[in-house]
This record gives structure tokens, C-alpha cells and sequence, in this order.
């Protein structure tokens, strides 16, 4: 006799996916006390640095992760009623709004680097205090390329659940999915939306 | 009890190629390659502190430079917190174990068991790399801007390394979470689990909440270090505090890693060898949580002599001194199982109860440093190596020996040779306290740690300690040499030798790879012992 679980319910590998996305807040929840740490350290700095981002553009993609998520919820709900037609089309729209948001956020990145904003030697902002501002884009570029990266893989795994779609596996690529999309809902407000407009 | 057609060959004899070990997914074969590794590492961390310890025999620098003197002591911390102890008991015990006594045919993510020794090796071999190198000389604790702007050695390897295998812990912790929640036997409610699976629960959770903590602070450190990015360094505009309480809100929860597995060991084998149920199952199984839940509140009590501010020092102290109940909880329960049990002084035996004089001890000078007058004393000497050393080793390392010789049979199907065992059993405790009880008078007397010369008047208990080293070694080197030699020349051990409780010893040993002829059922509570049984 096999050694099945107690109930049948989500299969554990659901269980598994929930405990390593926790695990993964907390590897977010350390860096982002150290942005908030020399967020206050450095607060007129930081705030000019964010001035230079598109609040719009970011906006946009806040919205395209929202209804990327929408997507996913659909996708893992047609698979349970066992529509899975209807569950690998919402999961392709999952994973084409996260292109988008990649799309939009490799824009986001030519702007800032034509404008001399990536950190490095060729680094300039105007003012004498550019050191500190080069520490708030050092923070914008690696916390959203990380973002990225997990999202790119997140497009990945989507992609892969669409083509073997079946419940358990949509349901964990799902949480995987939220888990990214939670991460920017963050990250939005933190590094958008407190700014100082006007300078450059 | 199995019976009838055919025997099925056990994990290790089926298929015996190197290929089949390697690509293994049998938690059992996994524990023992975790075994392997691990032996591996503390001989490494064991060199270097035997080097260390002969410079130390004499208050002269005669032996090694500063800088080397620096390079051994953190190798010696790095390996043995990080490719020892950490994984240790979990690794190989737990993994060997735990399937066996929830009744279950193996982990629920197998493969991604196999995944978590590759990621340790990988990591080990990266730090190994770096020793090799020529080592880093900040000390385990990687303190900056030291580290990540000053330091002149292999840092940013060693910490990938310890990066890398920090995942190990945390896919093990996963497995072992999702194990117990799901994969129990029928019948065996939470509160029939043993105390061992209990304990590895509270440590999973610790593993899975707090490595990542590390990470992240780990690659801040490497950040400013390659690219000059003022998080830490205060030339930069950082803050070096910041990365202490980055680094001691894992490394606090850490240490209850290194102790809560242990403690499982120690319940499992004091009432078989007491004969008796462990008094207070459900306060033990809670004071885990406790133990783990409140190790996430205390991280200040490493930085007392920080800028930190006294009231958040005060309320570090207060916690510190709370999170010492429930250990104490245990050593009560564990003591009120030994009254009045049926006490034989088997080696795994022996171990155990040195475990808990020598916890005790490590514990209440624990107590002692939560308190801030005396920390801000004995901050950064001798006393509190002395402390964590009673506890990781005379505590953990007391209880990895113990479970080791107490489930020997079951894992190899061989009984170790016992006259011997108590011997190296004796020779380890008494080595032990040799070596470090000399460690809390030095340090209290104001000898510091982490330097390699020192002024004549700690002179005597410094050659103490080393002289301890000798004894300890034959503690451990014992044991190595005549565990291996019981593989080939053991007694055959039968199914339950100690005739023990516990589903582990209801397969023979070693068990089959499939663990269960047929799924367990549970009617009984742990440690069922019997007064008139044996």
C-alpha cells in the first residue's frame, strides 16, 4: 500500500512551493531593511534619484503583474474544472503581460541609462552629492533586475505548466507567480512613489 | 512485524555502483552521503583547531603569525558551523530517520533531497577552495567594513561557498516541514510522533526562515566589497552595525539549529536506556517551538557593546533570559524521566547524560551573558567561547556521537564494539572539560578572544586547554576508526537491538529500500516502554 497523504486535498508539492516562496520573503525581507536603512540614511539623495523615474510607466506595470495574476488565478481555476484548454490560453496571457512588463521595464532601463543614471565610472547626476544618488540607483537597478530575473523564470515555468497543463502543477507555478507579482507590489511604492520631482 | 516471501535486499545492497549512490534518491543513502561529507569537513575544522591550540599551549607567538593565527580560527568557525554542525544531526540522522518514524516510504521531495547534498558539496568545495587559497582572516562572523573593504584574503569565495550551501539547509528544512505535515502514518497523530521528528520540525522551520537572512547579507557584504557600495562601510556612507544585525538575526537562530536536533537525540535515547516514557512529551514537543520562536527575538545580545541603545539592549536581555526557559523545561522532563527509570549505561547512554550536565552548563552561563553588566565584561573573551563550546560540543556534538552509536545498527545492520565505545565516550567528556572549562576562568580573568599571543598570566589555564585537546582527540578518533571497522566486523545487529520504541526498529536493519512492507498503523503512544517488559 502507497503512503498517501491523509487527505485528499492540494498534493504536497503545493505545501513545498508555499514554505520556499516564505523562505524567499525572507531573503527579500533582509535587503529591503537594508534599503530602508540607507533609504533613511540618505533620504533627500534617494528621493532625487526617484524624481528621474516614470511614475507612469511604473504604474503600467504594477497594472500588467496585477492582471498577469488575474490570469493565473483563471488559468489554475479552469484547470480544477478541468478545462484545460481554457486554463494553457490563460496562461499564455499570464505570461505574455509579464513580457509586456518586461518589454516596459527595458525601456525604463534605456532611459535611465541614456541619462547617465547606470552605476559605474560613467555615472553622472549634476549635483556634488551624486554619490549617494548613484546608491539609490545601484539599489533601483539590482532590486528590479532581480525582480526580473525571477520574473523572466516565472514566464519560464508558466510557459512549461501551459504545455503540460494539469492541476497541481498550475496551482504551484501559480503561488510562484503571486509570490513575484507581491515582490514588485513592494518594490513600487518603495522606489517610485517617494520622489522629490525637479531635479536632474 | 514483515513476514513471509521473499527478503527484499536492504538500501545498501541494492544495486552497490557508484553511479546508484550517486544518483540516489533513497533519503537513506542520502543520509549517509551526508555522513561521508560531514566526516570530511570536521576533520578540516579538527586541524585547524588542533594548530590553534598549539600556538595557544604557550602565551608566546611560536608557532604561527597573527595572520595565519586569524586564517585557522576562522576556518575552524566557518567549517565547523557551517559544514558541520549546522547540517549535522538534520543531514544525516533526520534524513536517515525521519520517513522511518513517521512510517513513511521516504521524503516528500526526494529528488530534491539528492539536489541539497549536491548544493552542500558544491558549496563546501567553494569554501575548501578558499582555505586552500590562503583563507580569509575575519573570523566566522565576517564583521565589516573588515570584510568587505579592508581584508586582504579570499573572502568573497568562502562566502560563496557558505551562500551556496545555506540552500542545502533550507530545501532540507522544506522537505522535512512537508514530511511531517503529510507523510505521518495512519494513526500517528502529532502528539505520537516521536520528540526527534518534533525537534526537527522546530529546526526546519528556523532553517527555512532564517538562512535566507544570511544569504541576503552575505551578497550585501560581496556587493561593497566588488562594486565599493556603501551599505556597511561608514567611508561610503554605510552603516557597519547594519550588518551585524543582519548577520545575528540569522546567526542567533542558527545556534538553535546546532542545539534543537540534538536535544530530539537526547529524548529518543534516554528513555530507551531509562526504560521509560519521557516525562512531559507535550511540554518538550512545545518548548521546541518556544525555543525556536523566541530565538528569532534575541539577536541583540551579540552586539550589547555595539551602539545599540540601552533600552533595546534591555529588552534583548530580557528576551535572552526568557528563551532560556524552555530549555530548561527540557533538562527537567529529561531529568524526571531518568527518576526512578531502569537506567543502563550503554555508550549512546553515556553520551546523553554528559549532554546534559555539560548543556546545563553551557546554558546557564548563557543565562549569565544575557545579563549586561556581565556580557559587557566578558564580551568578545574567553568566556564566551567557552560557553558556546559547551554547548556545541558538549552538547551537540555529545548528542551527534550519541544518536550516531544509538542508531549505528539500524543504519549498517552492525553493532559497534561496546567496551570501546564507553571508553572513547569517557575519554571525549573528560577531554572536554578539560579543554574548555579552563576557557571560562581565562576569559573571565579578561583574556580575549582571537588573539594568538598573550600576556604570562593566562598562561596556565591556556596550556590547560590545550593539554585537554589530547584527550578529546582520542574522543573522536576512537570512534572513527572502530565504526568503520564494525562494518566489515561487527556483531549483526537484529532489527531492534535496544529494544527500542519507535517505528524505525520495527524494519530490519539495515531496512530495505522501500523502508515498509506494508504501511504502519499506529495504536499506541511514543515510548510505550514497559515496566515489566526487558
Amino acid at each position: 500500500m502507497p503512503t498517501a497523504p491523509t487527505r485528499t486535498e492540494a498534493s504536497p508539492a503545493v505545501h513545498g512551493v508555499w514554505l520556499f516562496v516564505g523562505s524567499e520573503s525572507l531573503l527579500l525581507g533582509a535587503a529591503l531593511v537594508a534599503l530602508a536603512v540607507l533609504r533613511v540614511e540618505h533620504a533627500g539623495a534617494f528621493a532625487r534619484g526617484a524624481g528621474t523615474l516614470s511614475l507612469p510607466l511604473g504604474a503600467t506595470n504594477t497594472a500588467m503583474l496585477l492582471l498577469s495574476s488575474m490570469a493565473m488565478v483563471w488559468s489554475v481555476r479552469a484547470c480544477e474544472r478541468g478545462a484545460i484548454r481554457r486554463g494553457r490560453w490563460a496562461a499564455l496571457a499570464t505570461a505574455g503581460l509579464g513580457l509586456v512588463f518586461l518589454g516596459i521595464k527595458l525601456l525604463e532601463y534605456r532611459h535611465s541609462i541614456e541619462a547617465g543614471h547606470l552605476p559605474g565610472p560613467g555615472f553622472r547626476f549634476g549635483a556634488d552629492d551624486a554619490a549617494p544618488v548613484e546608491l539609490f540607483f545601484v539599489c533601483y537597478f539590482t532590486f528590479t533586475a532581480l525582480h526580473a530575473l525571477h520574473l523572466l523564470v516565472g514566464i519560464g515555468l508558466v510557459g512549461w505548466a501551459a504545455w503540460r497543463a494539469e492541476h497541481q502543477r498550475m496551482h504551484c507555478v501559480g503561488i510562484y507567480w503571486h509570490a513575484v507579482d507581491v515582490v514588485w507590489i513592494y518594490l513600487f511604492p518603495l522606489l517610485y512613489v517617494y520622489r522629490a520631482e525637479g531635479v536632474s | 512485524m514483515p513476514h513471509g516471501a521473499m527478503p527484499r535486499p536492504s538500501y545498501l545492497a541494492a544495486d552497490p555502483s557508484i553511479w546508484s549512490w550517486l544518483t540516489t534518491t533513497d533519503h537513506k543513502r542520502i543520509g549517509v552521503l551526508y555522513l561521508v561529507a560531514l566526516v570530511g569537513f570536521f576533520l578540516v575544522g579538527s586541524i585547524a583547531a588542533a594548530l590553534f591550540r598549539l600556538e595557544l599551549a604557550t602565551p608566546e607567538a611560536d608557532v604561527v603569525s597573527a595572520d595565519v593565527y586569524n586564517r585557522l580560527f576562522t576556518a575552524h568557525g566557518v567549517v565547523m558551523v557551517w559544514f558541520f554542525l549546522i547540517p549535522s544531526i538534520p543531514a544525516v540522522l533526520g534524513n536517515f530517520l525521519l520517513p522511518l518514524m513517521l512510517g513513511a516510504d521516504d521524503l516528500p521531495f526526494p529528488r530534491l533531497n539528492l539536489a541539497s547534498w549536491y548544493v552542500f558539496v558544491a558549496g563546501g568545495l567553494l569554501s575548501l577552495g578558499s582555505i586552500l587559497f590562503g583563507g580569509v582572516d575575519t573570523g566566522w562572523t565576517f564583521y565589516t567594513p573588515y570584510s568587505s573593504t579592508y581584508s586582504n584574503s579570499y573572502v568573497m569565495l568562502m562566502a560563496a561557498g557558505v551562500f551556496v550551501a545555506g540552500f542545502a539547509s533550507i530545501f532540507t528544512g522544506i522537505n522535512f516541514l512537508v514530511a511531517i505535515h503529510r507523510l505521518r502514518a495512519p494513526g500517528m497523530g502529532w502528539f505520537r510522533m516521536p520528540l526527534f521528528a518534533w525537534s526537527l520540525y522546530a529546526t526546519s522551520l528556523i532553517n527555512v526562515l532564517a538562512t535566507p537572512v544570511l544569504a541576503t547579507t552575505l551578497v550585501l557584504m560581496v556587493l561593497e566589497r566588488l562594486f565599493s557600495v556603501g551599505v556597511f562601510d561608514p567611508d561610503l556612507g554605510g552603516d557597519p552595525v547594519l550588518f551585524q544585525h543582519l548577520f545575528w538575526f540569522y546567526s542567533h537562530p542558527a545556534v538553535y539549529i546546532m542545539i534543537l536536533p540534538g536535544m530530539g537525540v537526547v529524548s529518543e535515547v534516554l528513555s530507551c536506556f531509562a526504560r521509560k516514557r519521557v516525562f512531559g512529551y507535550t511540554f518538550i514537543a512545545f518548548s521546541s517551538l518556544a525555543i525556536a520562536l523566541l530565538g528569532f527575538l534575541v539577536w541583540g545580545h551579540h552586539m550589547f557593546t555595539t551602539s545599540q541603545s540601552v533600552v533595546g539592549s534591555l529588552v534583548f536581555s530580557l528576551l535572552s533570559l526568557l528563551v532560556a526557559v524552555p530549555s530548561a523545561v527540557k533538562v527537567f522532563n529529561w531529568t524526571a524521566t531518568l527518576w526512578r527509570g531502569s537506567i543502563a549505561l550503554d555508550t549512546p547512554m553515556l553520551y546523553v547524560l554528559g549532554f546534559l550536565v555539560l548543556f546545563t552548563v553551557g546554558g546557564l552561563t548563557g543565562v549569565m551573558l544575557s545579563v549586561l553588566p556581565i556580557d559587557v565584561h566578558v564580551h568578545d573573551t574567553y568566556f564566551v567561547v567557552a560557553h558556546f563550546h559547551f554547548i556545541m560540543v558538549g552538547g551537540m556534538v555529545l548528542a551527534c556521537l550519541g544518536g550516531l552509536h544509538f542508531w549505528w545498527p539500524k543504519i549498517t545492520g552492525r553493532m559497534y564494539p561496546e567496551r570501546l565505545g564507553r571508553i572513547a565516550a569517557v575519554a571525549g567528556l573528560v577531554g572536554f572539560v578539560i579543554t574548555f572549562t579552563p576557557q571560562f576562568v581565562a576569559g573571565y580573568m579578561g583574556m580575549p578572544r582571537r588573539y594568538h599571543e598573550y600576556p604570562d598570566e593566562f598562561a596556565l589555564p591556556q596550556a590547560v586547554s590545550s593539554a585537554g585537546v589530547v584527550v578529546l582527540a582520542i574522543g573522536y578518533v576512537l570512534p572513527f576508526g572502530y565504526l568503520l571497522w564494525s562494518l566489515p566486523h561487527g556483531r549483526p545487529a537484529g532489527a531492534n537491538p535496544w529494544c527500542a520504541t519507535g517505528l524505525e526498529w520495527t524494519t530490519p536493519s539495515p531496512p530495505p529500500a522501500d523502508n515498509f512492507a506494508t504501511t504502519p498503523h499506529v495504536t499506541e503512544e511514543a515510548y510505550a516502554y514497559r515496566a515489566d517488559e526487558d
